[in-house]
């Protein structure tokens, strides 16, 4: 079969076409209408798309609220009653407590520093060469449930940020050894210069914030404001950071505002990797 | 689409839905089936009309839209499952030239059981390059692919082509013999 062949045949071949009943009026008519459909669907899709990211999204921007208190001089606080913590039993577990010695913990404690706290810390713009020696210390708190063991790591450490120097404090409490639940906490922090709210997260954690902004202390003439983040984890145990602003002297107003915002703080708790030995 | 365009549009529609519908019927080999299918590519261009009247070459367009619908088609299951049982026999005309005849049902052969014998890609070069006649490079606008390969879907569609003739007319052969013996 040539080529030409082919072509012949394939002209012949739709001789018994039948008529062909294509309207056009009532065409344009259907095609209207199945483009109003599919529009239809499309806005209900998007609609749809917009609720679940609004709905998944919430917790997350009742907790950034307060960051956009950016200047930490124009804050202006009171306090606010305590979070509703209903359905949130503390602690969570049983679990006995674990009794902690630096001397044990320390090069678990060193690998997290550099493999965790610290390049978190410097996610969040710390200059690599400007963080200081992290000291942590066990110690007895008035937020330990007793003072039987002495499960509340604590430290802080010294670093330039994008605003200039600044302080990063550090609470990592082993399982049932944080005391306050988070409406007790909140209490305890209850002062006309301090906010503090409570979040469930997602997973059934929860976060509590706090904010303090005083005005200019009377001693120093500094702006001493601090803000922080509580992580109760699940598992009982509770990770803390704190952000402020580091005095270079006694004379030298270094820095105005708190560094780090609420996000930048619940990146840093929430971190699973931050956390005492098991 | 706006107000403006639907003549537009409307007389493209009108002028193209038979020729739209002989390629695809020269696609599946079925009638029924290659309606379907000139009815969905036209919607479908209705609904990038705007995008197409800005490209020119709206024909070209609607070739494609044709040829990919027709291979999603195929591409459905119950379409690969389905078995045409074939064409109801037709009464003989009187009055037809017995040639003439013979060569349109010869053609029809050629149609609804050796082309359909071709592989989807190769046919569809075939038909629109004997069929449609457009060049080896309107052939690979409208499939989407380079030259070379329609060149060479050609060839192998040629050889598919012929192969599956010399079957049919084998058989039609031996059906002959078998009547006459």
């Amino acid at each position: 079969m040539s080529e030409q062949d082919l072509r012949d045949s394939m002209q012949q071949a739709v001789w018994d076409e039948p008529p062909l009943d294509f309207d056009p009026d009532s065409f344009m008519a259907r095609a209207e209408q199945l483009t109003k459909r599919r529009r239809a669907l499309m806005s209900v899709g998007v609609a749809t798309a917009l609720i679940i990211a609004a709905v998944a999204t919430l917790p997350a921007v009742l907790t950034s609220g307060r960051t956009r208190v950016e200047s930490a001089t124009s804050v202006s606080t009171t306090a606010t009653p305590g979070p509703s913590t209903a359905n949130f039993p503390w602690p969570p577990n049983d679990e006995p407590r674990r009794n902690h010695t630096y001397e044990q913990d320390q090069p678990y404690l060193e690998n997290m520093w550099v493999n965790v706290i610290s390049p978190a810390l410097q996610r969040q713009g710390a200059d690599p060469s400007s963080i200081g020696v992290w000291s942590p210390t066990y110690q007895g708190t008035g937020y330990e449930r007793d003072n039987s063991a002495a499960d509340v790591l604590y430290g802080s450490v010294s670093y330039v940020g994008p605003g200039g120097p600044a302080q990063l404090g550090t609470t990592i409490a082993g399982v049932s050894a944080w005391g306050p639940p988070p409406d007790e906490f909140c209490a305890i922090r209850q002062d006309a210069n301090t906010t503090c709210n409570a979040t469930r997260r997602s997973d059934g954690s929860m976060v509590v914030a706090v904010e303090f902004a005083a005005d200019k202390t009377t001693s120093n003439g500094f702006y001493s404001g601090y803000r922080s983040i509580y992580h109760y984890r699940k598992d009982g145990s509770v990770v803390g950071m704190e952000s402020r602003a580091n005095f270079v002297n006694s004379t030298v107003y270094a820095n105005t505002g708190i560094p780090l915002t609420f996000d930048q703080l619940v990146d840093l708790a929430t971190n699973e990797m931050i956390a005492l030995p098991r | 689409m706006r107000k403006a365009e639907e003549p537009g549009f409307r007389e493209f529609a009108v002028t193209h839905a038979a020729s739209l519908r002989r390629t695809a019927y020269l696609f599946c080999g079925d009638w029924h089936t290659a309606e379907d299918l000139m009815q969905q590519s036209l919607m479908k261009l209705y609904q990038a009309w705007h995008r197409v009247q800005q490209q020119d070459h709206a024909g070209a367009y609607a070739r494609k839209i044709l040829l990919r619908t027709w291979l999603d088609e195929k591409r459905r299951p119950w379409r690969r499952a389905e078995q045409r049982d074939g064409e109801l026999p037709e009464t003989a005309d009187s009055n037809a030239d017995p040639d003439l005849v013979s060569g349109r049902l010869w053609a029809r052969d050629l149609i609804q059981k050796a082309l359909i014998k071709v592989p989807p890609r190769q046919r569809a070069v075939l038909v629109l390059r004997y069929f449609e006649d457009l060049s080896v490079t309107d052939v690979a606008a409208v499939m989407g692919c380079t030259e070379g390969t329609v060149k060479s879907q050609t060839a192998r569609g040629l050889v598919a082509l012929r192969a599956a003739v010399d079957a049919l007319e084998n058989n039609g052969s031996a059906m002959e013999t078998e009547v006459a013996s």
